[in-house]
Parts: structure tokens; sequence; C-alpha cells
């Protein structure tokens, strides 16, 4: 891994960050993969019924229930009250098309 | 009233016998509170309202519809939502931030008639085993003041241990309930995957996170677990397992037998896994686990030696799907919905400026960890292997499990470390090395308190259970407590 590795994720991730941090973050990395790189040795090969994990979807109705809303009279109002920006019962954001 | 040896139990007991009322109780927290949360750091907000929540729980109490939770002083972590209350994984991006639900835990206390004390400091978003990692500053251990708490639910733990509340919940990803309740002298309790509804729970790793009690002893633990467990239909990887009813998982006769009584886990087979415990253990550590086996062994225990040659790499696991969770889980901090919004002339600069200022260094650490494990090209290498070795380590707990009730290991590798001693980021996280391995095969687990080291800094054991096999932890982690000194509690 080098530098403009890091900041290619930094982009990807969508954060902001010094140049000093990212060269510390490059450090951190090195000494992190290096640990986690262990699992490589893992010999999958024995075992390969158990590969994948017993995990199962539980699915129900898209429908909107009392236990949903918690008795929340306008949960639209209530979404929208929270964010940062917001105009007329919306949600404000910059614009995108310029 | 000495809150530092009284347990939910004995409160529970007072309260109905009206010894002393719900508010009594509450106010002796606060006194507890105001003397020494400035020192230790432990609440980020101590709620305007506990009086006033004591005197609903005293009402309750007189009309004879008291439970064993009602009028409980408990402390909740950062990162539990209680509906119209502030609520910030101790994060700057979430400082503002007002719950616009309850929790499913919360709303289950709620309704059991809980005095909420405050919020408790924790590692930002729960990334760290230190409390050092808070936006707010860390919480300071009560046993040393120049130690940390553990970590991350280190103010849930410090909160209990004096005296500022009976019980506390915590969330368990790696050991964030077990290890700090180990650092301060308590017991910690994480769930088996899925007992507990997350529903309202800030997410870290969805396919590992669990809420879970911190509390002085098992018993109270026991109450915590009982009143918070259960299936919930907002949180679809919920089931039911409930150390009170009859349940279908456990198929050794011995485990079964459990529920029948207290006394019940004489006759457990305890499996150690030698192997994982040869290196980078402190000598005092291992010294007080092997002494904790042998009271085992005395109350009718037996202890035989296992091998789980592929636990090993569970922390090496973590460090590859957590991030990769998080990464994933923390996208929704973008500025726009809710939380801290930075000014900046474009969308994509707002989203940069937003991150970058609101989310501390480990917290952008494990994103970026996470965006790189899950990255084109090295998607495979990190992210799918680890998915397969955490089945084959799944697969290795289960087939142990046909010969053993329970698997025995310390809680930490060392006691309490000083603050600031972890710089580099792979030696915090071998703090984990012994609790991750639970997390990563969903398996519930218990940190018991078994004395202290010749610094007096508390010592813990941990018992591990396979799926569901809550009963048989509680009781055997009972027979560890009884050989407690009274008045050790904390």
């Amino acid at each position: 891994m080098e530098l403009k590795d890091v900041e290619k994720l930094a982009e990807l991730a969508r954060i902001e960050m010094s140049s000093e941090e990212k060269a510390n973050m490059l450090k951190d990395f090195k000494s992190i993969l290096g640990y986690v790189d262990q699992i490589q040795s893992v010999d999958l090969s024995t075992n390969s019924s158990v590969e994948k994990l017993d995990k199962i979807n539980i699915f129900r109705e898209d429908v909107l229930s009392t236990s949903d809303s918690q008795e929340d009279k306008d949960p639209i109002n209530t979404f929208v009250s929270i964010a940062p920006q917001k105009q007329d019962g919306y949600i404000k954001v910059k614009k995108i098309l310029s | 009233m000495n809150l530092s040896e009284l347990t939910i139990k004995k409160a529970t007991i007072g309260l109905s016998e009206k010894k002393f009322s719900a508010r009594k109780l509450a106010e002796d927290c606060l006194k507890n509170i105001e003397e020494r949360n400035k020192e230790l750091n432990v609440f980020l907000e101590v709620f305007d309202d506990v009086l006033a929540q004591a005197d609903v729980a005293d009402k309750i109490i007189s009309s004879g519809e008291a439970n064993p939770l009602t009028g409980i002083p408990l402390a909740i972590k950062d990162n539990i939502l209680i509906k119209g209350r502030k609520c910030s994984s101790a994060s700057k991006i979430l400082e503002n931030y007002t719950a616009s639900y309850d929790a499913t835990v919360i709303k289950k206390l709620k309704d059991a008639g809980v005095i909420f004390m405050g919020r408790t400091n924790m590692d930002e978003f729960a990334m760290g085993s230190s409390t050092e990692s808070s936006a707010f500053g860390p919480t300071k251990n009560p046993f040393d003041l120049s130690r940390v708490p553990g970590g991350s639910s280190g103010g849930s733990a410090v909160a209990v241990a004096s005296g500022m509340a009976l019980g506390a919940l915590g969330s368990d990803t790696a050991g964030s309930i077990r290890q700090p309740a180990a650092f301060c002298g308590l017991v910690g309790m994480k769930p088996t995957y899925g007992a507990v509804s997350r529903y309202g729970l800030m997410a870290l790793g969805s396919s590992i996170d669990q809420i879970g009690p911190i509390t002085k002893t098992v018993e109270d633990a026991e109450i915590i677990f009982t009143a918070i467990a259960g299936a919930d239909s907002l949180d679809a990887t919920s089931v039911d397992v409930s150390p009170t009813e009859e349940f279908s998982w456990p198929s050794r006769p011995s485990l079964r037998s459990a529920r029948a009584g207290e006394n019940s886990s004489v006759g457990f087979t305890i499996g150690v896994p030698r192997d994982f415990l040869s290196e980078g253990v402190d000598p005092e550590v291992l010294k007080n686990f092997e002494e904790s086996l042998e009271k085992l062994r005395a109350a009718g225990c037996k202890i035989i030696d296992i091998s789980l040659p592929l636990v090993k790499y569970s922390l090496a696991v973590y460090y590859i799907l957590m991030p990769a969770e998080a990464s994933t889980n923390l996208a929704r901090y973008d500025g726009m919905r809710f939380g801290f919004s930075a000014e900046a002339p474009n969308l994509l600069e707002v989203y940069k400026k937003t991150r970058g200022e609101g989310f501390g260094r480990e917290v952008r650490r494990r994103i970026m960890l996470g965006t790189y494990v899950l990255s084109h090209g090295y998607y495979d290498a990190y992210y799918n292997k680890a998915t397969a070795v955490r089945g084959q380590i799944k697969h290795e707990f289960e087939k142990v499990f046909e010969k053993v009730d329970l698997i025995a290991t310390p809680t930490a590798p060392t006691p309490a470390f000083k603050l600031g001693e972890k710089i580099d980021p792979v030696s915090m996280y071998l703090s984990d090395i012994f609790t991750v391995p639970a997390n990563i095969a969903d398996l519930p687990a218990v940190s018991v308190p078994t004395g202290k080291n010749k610094d007096g800094l508390p010592l813990s054991f941990q018992l591990m259970a396979s799926i569901g096999g809550e009963s048989a932890l509680f009781s055997t982690a009972r027979i560890l407590e009884k050989y407690l000194p009274a008045g050790d509690l904390s």
C-alpha cells in the first residue's frame, strides 16, 4: 500500500483528511493489515461444506404498523425535524446538478 | 445507603419492604454522581428528571404492581436510543442529535419502571477497548485513576462500580461489555447473537453486535437479561432465548438440567483451550485463572483441555468484518439527514468536511479500513476469506460443544492498563483477544470478577456457552462468585 492508495480510499469514504493524517494512516494500515493477513494461511480446502455462514433472511410485509411508528402521530415531521436543514416539510440538500 | 455494595436484588427487596423509597435510592446515586462524575468522566449527561422518574416508580411500588426492576436506577450507554433525549455515541457528529424513538430494550425497561440515570461515556461509536476514543475525553478507572476502565462500555462499567447506578446497559461487539466489567470488578454479559433486540442500538458490526448488562452480581445480570431478551419484529435477527423458558437448542442433558436450579451446574464439563492461553498473558492473570478453575473443580465441575486451533484467528477475522460492516453502517452520517453538518460550497465538500470533522481518528481509520477490504480487487482476499474463516471457527466451536458444556479463558490478557499506554492500534486491538471469539461464533459469554492482583486491580474469568446456553453460564458463574470475599463487589 502507498500514500496514493490512502488518498483514493479517503475519496471513496468521503472523508477529508490532512496530509499528515494520511501519512499516519498509511503507517497504521501497514500494521493492521500485517496482523489481519494471518488469515491468508488458513486452509479452507479441508472443510468446504461450512464455508458459507448459515444465515437466512427473515422477511415481513412492508406495511406500516403502530409498532413501527411507536404511536408517533406524525412520523414524517419527526424524521424531517432532525435534519440539519429543512424547508416546507422537506429535508433541504445542496444542489446536485450545476 | 452504601451503594457500592447494594445489588439490584437487595434493592428490590428493600423497595418492596419499604425500607427505602425509589426516590431515596435515586438521590443517593445522584449524590455519588455529584461527588465523582467530574473526576471519573462517567456520564455524558445526567438526566434532569431522575427524581420525577423515581416518584413514578414509587407510585407503582405502592400500588403493588412492581417487578424486579421497578425503581432500580440504571445507566445507559450513549449508543442506545431513548426517545426525546440526546444520544451521541460519544461522537462530535451526533453531539446534538436527539433520538426520535425508543430502542426496544429501553421500551422494555420503561415498562418495567426502571429509573434512567443518564447516558454513559464510551469509545466513539463503540470503536475501542479503553473509552479513550470518546470525543468527550476518557473515563477513568475508579480502582486507579491513571488507568483505563476498559471499553467500549467504560462509562457504563464505572457508573456501576462507583455507585452511580445499580446496573447498566452496554453493547458488545468484541468484548465491549465483558472487558470493562473485568477491569472494574463487575459481571458483564454478552448474550447469544440475536437474544436481545438491537432495534435502536447504533450499529457498529451488524452481524456481531449485542446489547447486554453490566452488574455487581451474576443474579443481577440475569435479572436485566431476562427483562430485555426476546424476539422483536423490529430486529429481524432476534430470536427467543430466555433463561427461564423452555428452549430447544442445548442438546446435552447437563445443559437441560441447568434450568432446574442453582446448583445444577455440578457435573458440567468445562473445556480450557490451553494453546490459546500460551502467549501474551500476564502471569498474575494466568495464576488467578488456574485458581478459579480449581474452585470450579472443587465444586464438582470436570475440567478438561480442549483444542481450538482456529480460534486464534478470531481477532484477525474481526478486524476485517467489523470495519467492513462499520464503513457501511456509518455511511448514513452524511450531514444531510441528522447530526452535524459542515458548511461547504457543494454537496461533495459537505460530505467530506462533515465526515472529516465529525468523526474522530479511530472512526476514520476503521471506515477507511472497511472501504479497503470491500474494494474491488481486495474483496475476495479479505472480506470473503474472513467470512469463510468465521464459518470454520463457528464449526470448530460446535464440534467442541459436543464434548464440553462451557469453555473458560481469562476475560482479558492483562488487568486495566494505563491511560495512553496503547498508542499502536494493533496493541489496543489485542486486548480483546479472549473476548472476540464469542462474538465471531455468536456465542453467549459472561465475565466474572475473581479477585485482585497485587496492585489491587480486579481480575476476571470468562465463560462461554453454546448458542442459547445462557442458563449454564449463569449457574456456573454463580459458583465462582461465592468465593469472592464479602464487600469486595466494587
